[in-house]
């Protein structure tokens, strides 16, 4: 546990400067080391970095953007144009 | 928190790092561990610790009393601890914080020793000589084990063991309310990094471009102040106990008759406090957030 005492305030950090709320961020950071540790698992996976935990946190947050604006826009398809 | 007016330039901002509430960090842990555990029933390795050699085990703290430090901490923070008398001095133990401090009345200790776990303590007390440092007392044994104290090539006090040896205590009864935060070093940067680099692999980068500020292991941090302020500044290390939130255990210091200190807002993601207990020990208090919720 000596990378998640050393990543956790750089994904928590990375991931609270870009969301509106804690409670997002604290979700994000959850989902990226639960990812992280699954991920672990698969054979002759390298052992993850900071750096790669950061990466991860990017992705899950791209994602949770992009469910928010569906969310936002349910008529994704162009339905406001017209 | 910042808004997201245009996502793309947000994902490629520099990361600052910041700690979540330290109930958070808990609960994930604790979900972690549980994830692993569960890893453990199948033939898959997992992720092998690396940088085992190095690590904070344990802090002492020098106190002019240890029995009455005892008290004072035990109120404080809830810390219990066991009593072990020496020829010339007593040692309190923490028996319930993630890292043991050692609360020890030995007049001739310096304020604050740092303990890094290690493999071989002989092959350690070589590679302090070697990187300049001095061993001032040792007790290496032949399988590796035993423990050695010394300093490094700038004067730092630090002690080397390796875990394990530790005779049994009764369990503790109760979570603490303060536990080691950061033992918070004050030493040349680039001395530093060239010691403990061949000692224990630390890295000692920089928070960002620019910082005089370096994180080692978790729990240790060496900051370049000399390389800030322009002017000589003493080798040194404060011991910081982390709390839930700052103000109000300031305010319980004060009320179990120690001083507590100016809030600081200048320790990257933390606000802290340099405090004095009852005797007149300095130590820090951090915290991630300055009021409780």
């Amino acid at each position: 546990m000596a990378l998640y005492d050393r990543a956790l305030p750089q994904v928590y950090g990375y991931l609270a400067d870009r969301c509106r709320d804690s409670a997002t961020a604290e979700d994000l950071t959850s989902e990226t080391f639960l990812a992280a540790v699954r991920a672990a698992k698969a054979p002759g996976t390298e052992p993850p970095s900071v750096a790669w935990l950061v990466a991860v946190a990017r992705h899950k947050l791209v994602d949770h953007w992009r469910r928010q604006s569906r969310q936002e826009r349910p008529d994704a398809t162009g339905g406001d144009d017209g | 928190m910042a808004d997201r007016r245009d996502p793309f330039e947000a994902l490629a901002r520099p990361v600052a790092p910041f700690a979540p509430r330290p109930a958070f960090a808990a609960a994930l842990r604790r979900r972690l561990l549980e994830e692993l555990d569960m890893t453990s029933t199948d033939d898959t390795p997992t992720a092998t610790p690396t940088g085992e050699d190095g690590q904070l085990v344990m802090v002492h703290l020098r106190v002019a009393d240890a029995d009455r430090a005892g008290v004072f901490f035990g109120v404080l923070f809830s810390w219990e601890t066991e009593r072990v008398p020496f020829d010339d001095h007593v040692s309190h133990y923490t028996v319930n914080t993630d890292v043991t401090v050692r609360l020890r009345d030995d007049p001739g200790a310096p304020p604050v020793i740092p303990n890094y776990r290690v493999g071989d303590v002989a092959a350690t007390i070589r590679a302090v000589e070697a990187a300049g440092g001095t061993i001032s007392a040792s007790d290496p044994e032949p399988d590796g084990g035993g423990w050695a104290q010394g300093t490094d090539d700038q004067g730092l006090p630090l002690l080397v063991y390796r875990p394990g040896r530790y005779h049994e205590h009764a369990p503790p009864s109760r979570r603490p309310t303060g536990q080691v935060g950061l033992v918070f070093v004050r030493e040349d940067l680039p001395r530093a990094r060239a010691f403990y680099g061949s000692l224990f692999g630390w890295a000692l980068q920089p928070e960002y471009p620019g910082s005089h500020y370096a994180n080692a292991v978790p729990r240790v941090g060496v900051f370049d102040e000399a390389a800030v302020s322009g002017e000589p500044v003493p080798v040194s290390a404060t011991l910081f106990l982390e709390v839930d939130a700052l103000e109000p255990a300031l305010a319980r210091v004060a009320e179990v008759g120690g001083v507590a200190g100016e809030v600081d807002h200048t320790m990257g993601p933390y606000v802290s406090a340099v405090c004095t207990d009852d005797q007149g020990t300095v130590f820090g208090l951090l915290s991630s957030r300055l009021e409780a919720e």
